[in-house]
């Protein structure tokens, strides 16, 4: 009975809290009647990077897939019978398609993490990839509802695809034959083809446009089927066909059939190695790509080549092999007339030789393999006169040519200066710059004109200030008039870099050239003799010309008497 | 022979010939100081004496543009035409001297000039112009000491030498031999000195 006592006092005296603490649990729940907010929604791994050793067949590229959820406060966890109850995430597609996730679980009374089905995305994907997760009809605690809210926009990063692979030529009747596709997006290295026991890797031709070549050791009459797979710049690997199950063995489109082995009347490869192309009329369609590509196992380096692109450019590379089906689209004959072919280098257009054409076809023949386009040019060379003052008072004169494209025909280039033909002193073809030298005294205007390979043609007009700043201190002849021996004593207020001094009869005859000493200053004596015998008496005509360091010429002239030795 | 001839002319017609003649100036012959030429030609003179044609030359020009008597612009043309010889050679020069006999007939220094300037033609058909000049002169006697107007560089050597070669190369070749050899004389009187010494210091002088 004191026992009983005791606990009632206790009661008592515990009352009084434990009604406060009800108290303060009903005001909190009446307080929160505001419903939960979505922190955050993040979807991981959109893109996985570990299929792309994963060549065959039906792994799409997608790794595991989660969406998180986080909430604002503390939510409702339980489970309920009544569905409707209970929080619901949804993933959609691009094309709005709604996939509901059902197996996610509560790692928190925050936190919810849920697997996406992978299989379900991939069968039913659209749109790029593209995918966001909606959240809607959780409760918190208070039994608040949220109100739907949806996450950022994901994008998953699928497999490549392939365009139906062409085949060239289809039937086969060589041993070799191209195929080209086109993936959707870039790989991180070019496809490889299969095609019965062989592997052949196929090259880049843009950006995720390749081309392959193949060469059959055997070959049998028959058809065959190719497949190619590929692995994107995130290591999805993709596959055409794109199901195994699609596996065209002997089955349309990427069948090929071996009509015959021999050799293909198409090649146009000449036997000293040069390419000739030729378009014939009809031109190239965008999406016809027809060039023989070989790759040949006793060389070092295989040979590929393509046409791939319709606009009037024609892309061959290294040992293409073409044939007569690739053509630009024919425009009037007016804008033939000015086309070339160039090779594309990494400078730019390198030209090759002037097209010809004649029955609607474009033809050119080039020295070398490559790049190469056909390209039409009406621009003249441009010249750029480009001398400093010392070198234009010098009479040096530095012209710059350049064009645009089809290059600059040297050979061509002429110089006049008073209608006098000059010659370059230096020309330098490769870098666009030839030096020319005024004649001494020239007043004037040079006159350049030069056409390019294709034969547009320019003039340009050029006044040079030429003046000479040597100066000749003096030139003495003695004696005068002379017998045998004739002094000279000349001085010029610089460094002669070359003396010369001919003499010329009443008649204007050269009798006699000879060399000074190329100094400032110097006494030479020239024995008045030809050919053993002393010049006959007379009056004789001097030019004296010394070249100076800026590469210009002086020249001073008079006369001389000489009284021959015959009389005395 | 041909070293005196060689020597001779250098002395007579070259830029710098030394001045090694005998002549004294006054003494005998004619004169034309009596015409008290201004003094801007006697300063021209000097100048050209001194051996700087070209400056003289300016001078001259100058002197040209004074108002002067004709014998003093004769005596500017002819220092011109010395100038000029110097300049360009004494082809060169014809027309002033030319023009220095127009205005004054008796100028000695422009009739050697002419003298030499047709021996420098290298012509036979003109040597006997020249020969007239040197003997109007009195230059064929080697008796005759020639005294130059203005120019130093005309010594009495150097015009008798001057008209040896005319003769010489006329076809009078004994006449020019004597006038020669007294030319020689004259210059170097030595005996024991050869013509290959005088030629060499001839040559030194340039």
């Amino acid at each position: 009975m004191k026992g009983k006592g005791i606990l009632l006092a206790a009661f008592m005296l515990l009352l009084p809290a434990a009604r406060a603490l009800a108290q303060a649990d009903n005001r909190a729940a009446i307080l929160d009647n505001e419903a939960p907010k979505v922190v955050n929604i993040r979807i991981t791994d959109p893109t996985p990077n570990s299929s792309h050793s994963m060549i065959y067949p039906e792994i799409f590229g997608i790794g595991e897939l989660a969406a998180e959820i986080e909430f604002s406060e503390d939510m409702d966890t339980k489970v309920y019978a009544d569905t409707s109850k209970m929080m619901e995430v949804a993933l959609y597609l691009g094309n709005n398609r709604e996939i509901k996730i059902t197996n996610g679980s509560w790692l928190t009374r925050r936190y919810w993490v849920g697997a996406l089905d992978s299989d379900a995305v991939i069968n039913q994907f659209s749109d790029n990839g593209k995918i966001w997760v909606v959240v809607r009809y959780a409760r918190d605690m208070a039994g608040n509802r949220m109100n739907e809210q949806k996450s950022a926009i994901y994008y998953l990063d699928i497999s490549p695809r392939f365009t139906t692979p062409k085949i060239f030529p289809n039937p086969i009747s060589t041993k070799d034959f191209i195929v080209s596709v086109e993936s959707s997006e870039e790989l991180i290295a070019p496809p490889q083809i299969f095609v019965w026991s062989k592997v052949v890797d196929m090259k880049q031709i843009s950006g995720t446009r390749f081309v392959g070549s193949i060469y059959l050791e055997y070959s049998t009459v028959g058809v065959g089927a190719i497949r190619i797979s590929g692995t994107d710049l995130q290591g999805n690997t993709g596959h055409w066909p794109q199901n195994v199950d699609d596996y065209p063995e002997g089955s349309a489109p990427g069948r090929f059939m071996v009509s015959a082995v021999g050799t293909d009347g198409g090649i146009v490869e000449s036997p000293d190695g040069k390419v000739s192309v030729t378009v014939p009329p009809g031109g190239i369609y965008q999406e016809q790509l027809f060039l023989t590509m070989t790759e040949k196992p006793d060389q070092a380096e295989p040979w590929y080549g393509s046409i791939v692109d319709g606009s009037d450019v024609i892309t061959v590379f290294p040992g293409a092999l073409l044939r007569g089906r690739a053509a630009v689209a024919l425009r009037s004959e007016a804008e033939y007339d000015k086309i070339g072919l160039f090779a594309v280098e990494t400078g730019g257009l390198r030209f090759l030789g002037r097209a010809s054409h004649s029955d609607g076809c474009l033809r050119a023949e080039t020295p070398v393999l490559g790049r190469l386009v056909f390209a039409a040019d009406s621009n003249a060379p441009e010249f750029e006169i480009t001398s400093s003052g010392a070198e234009e008072a010098s009479g040096i004169v530095r012209v710059r040519i350049t064009d645009d494209l089809s290059g600059v025909d040297w050979t061509g280039l002429k110089v006049t200066a008073s209608g006098r033909m000059l010659t370059a002193d230096d020309m330098d073809a490769g870098s666009g710059w030839a030096v020319y030298r005024c004649p001494v005294g020239f007043e004037g205007e040079m006159v350049f004109t030069v056409s390019d390979q294709l034969g547009n043609a320019a003039e340009s007009r050029f006044a040079p200030a030429v003046r000479a700043t040597a100066k000749l201190n003096y030139l003495r002849f003695y004696p005068q008039p002379a017998f045998e021996d004739l002094n000279i004593d000349f001085s010029f207020d610089q460094v002669p870099g070359r003396v010369k001094l001919v003499i010329y009869d009443s008649a204007g005859r050269r009798v006699m050239a000879k060399d000074l000493p190329a100094a400032p200053s110097a006494v030479e004596t020239v024995v008045m003799r030809k050919n053993g015998r002393l010049l006959g008496s007379g009056v004789y005509f001097y030019i004296l010309s010394a070249e100076f360091n800026g590469g210009y010429c002086l020249e001073w002239k008079g006369k001389i008497s000489l009284l021959g030795g015959e009389g005395l | 022979m041909k070293k005196i001839i060689l020597a001779v002319t250098l002395a007579l017609l070259t830029a710098s010939t030394i001045g090694c003649g005998g002549s004294s100036l006054g003494e005998t012959g004619i004169s034309h100081y009596s015409d008290l030429p201004s003094q801007e030609l006697t300063d021209a003179w000097y100048v050209f004496n001194k051996g700087n044609p070209y400056s003289s030359k300016t001078k001259f020009e100058q002197v040209l543009r004074m108002n002067v008597t004709d014998v003093q612009k004769s005596s500017a043309y002819a220092g011109i035409a010395f100038a000029v010889a110097k300049q360009n050679g004494i082809l060169e020069s014809y027309p002033y001297f030319e023009k220095a006999l127009e205005l004054d007939s008796s100028n000695r220094d422009a009739k050697v000039g002419m003298a030499g300037y047709y021996l420098s033609l290298a012509d036979k058909t003109f040597f006997s112009k020249g020969i007239s000049y040197l003997e109007s002169m009195g230059v064929n006697s080697t008796s005759k000491v020639f005294i130059p107007d203005n120019n130093a560089e005309l010594t009495d050597m150097s015009v008798h030498a001057l008209l040896g070669l005319l003769y010489y190369y006329n076809g009078n070749y004994n006449d020019g031999i004597v006038l020669l050899k007294y030319a020689k004389y004259i210059n170097e009187p030595d005996p024991e000195v050869d013509i290959k010494q005088v030629t060499d210091a001839f040559l030194s002088g340039f």
